[in-house]
């Protein structure tokens, strides 16, 4: 069970949104609820704190009050961290970027164009229930690296391999998208990572067992599924 | 003992004519540990091989003296120093000249307190005569203006004057008797390390002016930047005033058709004049006075410049930075060059696209600021693994060493978090900059 939230201050705007999620939770017959919709962020934030369930929040950025939008959603996150954040908004200028990084937002509703408004509405339902029955169905193994406050998981399907930088006090993980150079020793991933997937194939490439597409033993290379290559040494070719 | 008394005195002289003509102020202490090195430094010669080499070291311990003490004038402290040496030898010729000419002189120096007198009023006449030439150079040279305030021409000063003198030195005092074996290559050994000094001079000459041009090339871009952001806020704002003034226009010209009841000419007015401004409001401003928040100055002007360039190439250029960004924890120099980099490879990649879009991102957090460049790509299987490799490049007469100089740069450092990702027609570079506890 997902409990939707809304907190917008227009009144008539919210009615709309209110309307738009009714609206899609009983066509698609979706297991969520609206249990709160608001003008008053305080209001939202003493219902956060009670509720048990992961929840969907649909947040305006001007609340015309002391707390804005965002400072909400970052008290929001901090009560229920794996929640789904979703801004109702006319600034257009904000750019996306800085939400999403800052409290992890969802997605962004545009309320310049009600047609849009709410398709984009069904929309983030839709993709934050397939995200949530994702999450509890299956629980994906995950590498998290942390700096400062923030987290940044990789789950296991994605990992390529680990490699070590050219600065002994860094490593470079490789995943199918994108590239994480970040502070670490192998010897540290060796230890928290589960062996049964990760097979130290050189001295300074840990790979991922179920990525590998292929392995040249002639040539000592092994390739992955997105064509990325590692090297292997002899002595730890067993492994594999 | 008595020879190694009037070595003494000699050095003394030398130690005098030098303090006089220095470029600075020289006090006592500054006096005696000038005297003591150079005592140290050309004493042992002359008394271990009774030779005159003593002043091969007075030469040295002048040189050494020179950059080791009252550092802000070093090169030309060598200078004064060699000029004092030449001015010391020449006064001591003039003086033995003189008494040559002087006859009484002699019957003096016989007993001790003659002698005794002659050191003192050749003290005080060198005293003073230095003490003038000093006035003179410092009138003359030091306090001049131009090509004489560069460092790097006193350096090459100093290394033609070590040449002369050490060859001067040579070939009267050494080169006129070089009998035995092994004074020949003592002969040679000095020689030699006077070429190695003079040479070391020339080095720190071409060294200087090397940093010299690189600090100012820095900081000359830094200015063109500024003049480019500054250039593109006052237009910004023209375009700002000149919408007020057309905007109360507008009002009056709509106070004018209401007054009229005129609803037609009304409607018309709006579609025509009035909803084509949305446009003009929303367009063009691309929000560079966002970057008016971060407070190092020459990542500002970079970005700025970039941005601009980008905007006017006809991509839509994104910038959000929210909070105030005080400092960050790395090299201003190396940060420059990293994000120079990055937003180059933007650029170049966004043109590629039908919608070229490049974004700007930065977020002060507790303990690190986050900086985030994106940009749109077109989707192929361009493997991130390849992309770092030194000498990749995607396009034709470029050399790929871009990304590859990026990453030496980000793993000279450990407090640097840096996240490639390629994603649905999105290239993202993102840095987190942890700050360092100094």
């Amino acid at each position: 069970m997902l409990y939707i939230f809304v907190c917008e201050d227009n009144a008539v705007q919210r009615k709309a949104v209110v309307q738009t999620i009714h609206n899609t939770v009983l066509m698609e017959e979706m297991d969520m609820r609206l249990v709160l919709d608001t003008a008053n962020p305080y209001e939202l934030l003493e219902a956060v704190k009670t509720s048990q369930n992961t929840g969907i929040y649909f947040l305006d950025i001007d609340l015309k009050c002391d707390m804005n939008g965002m400072k909400l959603a970052q008290q929001i996150r901090k009560y229920d961290p794996r929640c789904f954040i979703i801004f109702i908004t006319a600034h257009s200028e904000l750019s996306y970027m800085t939400f999403q990084y800052r409290v992890e937002a969802m997605d962004f509703v545009l309320k310049d164009n009600p047609a849009e408004a709410k398709v984009k509405i069904r929309e983030c339902l839709l993709h934050a229930w397939e995200r949530h029955t994702l999450q509890t169905n299956k629980v994906h193994k995950t590498y998290t690296i942390e700096i400062g406050e923030r987290k940044i998981s990789v789950d296991y399907q994605d990992i390529l391999f680990f490699e070590t930088s050219s600065n002994i006090h860094k490593v470079v993980l490789h995943a199918k998208d994108r590239q994480i150079e970040f502070y670490g020793t192998m010897k540290d991933l060796e230890h928290t990572l589960d062996d049964r997937c990760f097979v130290r194939c050189h001295r300074s490439f840990l790979a991922n067992r179920n990525n590998i597409k292929e392995v040249d033993t002639k040539e000592r290379v092994i390739y992955f599924v997105n064509g990325e290559t590692c090297l292997m040494s002899t002595r730890m070719m067993k492994g594999i | 003992m008595n020879s190694y008394l009037s070595l003494l005195f000699s050095f003394f002289l030398f130690a005098i004519t030098i303090r006089n003509i220095w470029p600075q102020k020289m006090g006592l202490k500054g006096f005696a540990a000038l005297y003591a090195l150079m005592s140290f430094a050309a004493l042992p010669i002359p008394l271990l091989t009774y030779k005159l080499y003593g002043l091969f070291g007075v030469l040295l311990a002048v040189c050494l003296y020179g950059l080791a003490a009252y550092q802000d004038t070093r090169p030309k402290n060598i200078c004064m120093g060699l000029f004092g040496c030449v001015l010391a030898v020449i006064l001591d010729n003039v003086f033995v000249g003189v008494r040559h000419l002087l006859p009484f002189m002699d019957s003096l120096e016989e007993n001790f307190y003659g002698d005794f007198c002659i050191a003192a009023l050749q003290m005080i006449l060198y005293y003073a005569m230095t003490l003038l030439c000093g006035r003179a150079i410092r009138w003359g040279l030091l306090s001049r203006r131009g090509i004489l305030q560069i460092q790097q021409v006193w350096y090459l000063i100093d290394a033609a004057l070590l040449l002369f003198v050490i060859v001067f030195f040579f070939h009267t005092e050494v080169g006129a008797e070089v009998p035995l074996f092994a004074d020949r290559m003592y002969y040679h050994v000095m020689l030699f390390a006077g070429y190695f000094m003079v040479a070391v001079f020339l080095s720190l000459a071409m060294f200087g002016a090397y940093r010299e041009k690189m600090r100012t090339e820095t900081r000359q871009r830094a200015f063109a930047d500024l003049q480019d952001y500054t250039h593109n806020l006052e237009t910004m704002y023209d375009g700002l005033r000149s919408f007020k003034h057309d905007y109360i226009n507008i009002l009056t010209s709509l106070s004018g058709y209401i007054e009229n009841g005129d609803m037609e000419k009304l409607k018309d007015f709006f579609e025509e004049k009035i909803l084509p401004t949305q446009k003009m409001i929303t367009q063009g401003d691309y929000k560079l006075n966002q970057l008016g928040n971060i407070a190092v100055l020459e990542i500002k002007s970079l970005l700025s410049a970039k941005m601009i360039y980008a905007h006017e190439m006809g991509i839509n250029v994104t910038i959000d930075i929210p909070d105030q960004i005080p400092c960050f924890s790395m090299d201003t120099v190396d940060l420059a060059r990293l994000l120079g980099i990055f937003l180059d490879n933007a650029v170049e990649a966004a043109m590629e696209t039908k919608r070229p879009e490049v974004g700007l991102n930065m977020i002060q957090n507790p303990d690190t600021v986050a900086i985030i460049i994106r940009n749109s790509m077109e989707e192929g299987d361009l493997a991130l693994q390849k992309l770092k490799q030194q000498g990749f490049t995607t396009k034709e007469g470029h050399t790929g060493i871009g990304l590859a100089n990026a990453q030496k740069i980000i793993r000279s450092y450990d407090n640097i978090l840096w996240e490639t990702t390629k994603k649905d027609g999105c290239f993202t570079q993102y840095l987190e900059i942890e700050r360092k506890e100094v």
